[in-house]
């Protein structure tokens, strides 16, 4: 894994050096020297911290909200009925219509957050779904004969079934909401913000600092995301209590 | 507590018809036992009692008290462990004694606190009856709960469900008629195919006591 991360560190240096234009392709070195200058600005970390907060919110909100729904859609098939259609055009409306949409419905502060709760969703939805439903019918009735209730039900036969749902379906909902956050940052340029950076990068046409915040937004993506599932993992074992039920 | 009467019950799965216009009494506080060969509805009789299945015509009386049972399959959590598999199905109170009833029937300390996953085949059968006996109710139902054991651990296991049983009625699903002599149970005959049990009006609404008939 490493020795390929060089190896095409190297193709992207060669590259660029036989372009030999920085405003096409910046090497290697150049980006690492603008990441280097732009961290030692106070609005680099502005914008960090506030892109983080509302894109993070987003997806937590969207990590409850699909939850929940979803619990109450495999409780109640009245729900279930109802939420479906609502879900799968969530699903399938582009993004770049959301984003539209919100701008003209949310202040553009929440932008983000607003769009990365939308992606998330139906995603969440779906895989709490399907993990709630793949719990073992046999065991559910067993539990019915011996008056099982409410809560060590949860725990004992529905969160072993929906875990690795629930880690698989966070994990590509976590990449969704990082791209459609500062996309939509991009386009509704809230101030102090990741997606705000870029685009000056972009009018400015400053290669270095357009790919260095790229790197940037792939680090907290992947840094969030290991938070998420780490803290996932530990909820789950905590509830599930590793053998006793209560 | 009441006699569970099945009264000409008929159930079928899609076409198959299992239980034709079957009759039969088990008698409170006692131990009836259901003999007969793999598929002729033992199972079947088993879940309309606990009242997983509901019957197509017919009717089941006496049924509605609490339950406890060893379905055929263990039917346990497997990422709990044998300890906590059975308190999961006991009010927090009774937790203490799970520990000693799972050490009656060999559990060391060790066993108890592996995830059922783990454990092996008689010994996961062994957790299952411990949670069949120690939860609470006033029917017993064990199908084949004794099934795949060794011969001392089945000794210790039906002395301890002969013990722990207390007052229930017992409804003890088998293959082998000596296990239900060990239980002086009324034995009666599940025949294979759609036939009908009981048929003459003496002998229905009451269990078999011919024990003859259950050598399958
Ligand atoms: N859920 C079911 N769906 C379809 N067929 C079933 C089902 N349960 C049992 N059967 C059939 O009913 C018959 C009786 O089964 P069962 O009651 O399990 O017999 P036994 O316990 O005496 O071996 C078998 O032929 C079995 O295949
Ligand atoms: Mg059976």
């Amino acid at each position: 894994m490493a020795l390929a991360i060089l190896f095409w560190l190297l193709v992207w240096q060669v590259a660029s050096l036989v372009i030999g234009q920085e405003l096409f392709l910046p090497s290697p070195l150049a980006v690492l020297r603008a990441l280097f200058s732009m961290v030692q600005e106070q609005v680099f970390w502005l914008s960090v911290g506030n892109s983080l907060l509302r894109i993070g919110l987003g997806f937590l909100l969207g990590l409850a909200a699909g939850v929940l729904l979803a619990s109450f859609s495999v409780a109640f098939s009245l729900v279930d009925t109802l939420l479906r259609p609502l879900m799968l055009l969530v699903r399938s409306t582009p993004v770049a219509s959301f984003i539209i949409l919100a701008l003209v419905w949310v202040n553009s502060r929440y932008l983000s957050t607003f769009i990365s709760f939308l992606m998330v969703l139906p995603v969440i939805y779906s895989g709490t779904y399907a993990g709630l439903r793949a719990a073992d019918k046999s065991l559910l009735e067993m539990a019915a004969v011996f008056h099982v209730g409410f809560w060590r039900r949860m725990r004992a036969i529905y969160l072993p079934a929906l875990r690795p749902f629930l880690l698989s379906s966070c994990e590509l909902a976590l990449g969704m909401s990082w791209k459609s956050g500062v996309a939509a940052e991009v386009i509704g340029l809230p101030v102090g913000t990741i997606g705000e950076r870029l685009y000056q990068a972009k009018i400015y046409l400053m290669m270095p600092e357009l790919f260095a915040w790229t790197l940037v937004i792939i680090l907290l993506s992947g840094l969030f995301g290991k938070l998420i599932i780490q803290g996932l993992k530990m909820a789950a074992k905590n509830l599930s209590g590793e053998g006793a039920p209560e | 507590m009441r006699d569970i009467v099945l009264n000409e019950v008929t159930k079928a799965y899609g076409e198959q018809t299992v239980l034709r216009e079957f009759t039969a009494r088990f008698k409170a506080g006692e131990v009836s036992a259901l003999l007969g060969p793999s598929g002729a509805g033992k199972t079947t009789i088993a879940r309309l009692v606990l009242g997983l299945e509901r019957p197509d015509a017919g009717t089941i009386s006496g049924a509605d008290v609490r339950c406890s049972c060893v379905f055929q399959e263990d039917r346990l959590c497997p990422g709990l462990t044998a300890e906590a598999n059975v308190q999961l199905v006991l009010p927090h109170a009774q937790w203490p004694r799970v520990a000693e009833a799972l050490r009656e029937l060999g559990f060391t300390k060790e066993d108890a606190q592996k995830q059922a996953q783990y454990l092996s085949g008689g010994q996961k059968r062994r957790v299952a009856l411990v949670r069949a006996v120690e939860a609470q109710g006033e029917l017993l139902v064990l199908d084949e709960a004794f099934k795949g054991l060794d011969e001392e651990n089945r000794e210790k296991a039906v002395e301890y469900v002969k013990r722990g049983r207390g007052g229930r009625t017992l409804l003890l699903i088998t293959h082998d008629p000596r296990e239900a002599e060990t239980f002086g149970a009324k034995s009666m005959y599940v025949p294979p195919g759609e036939k009908v049990w009981g048929g003459g009006e003496e002998t229905r609404g009451e269990v078999d006591n011919n024990s003859e008939r259950s050598s399958s």
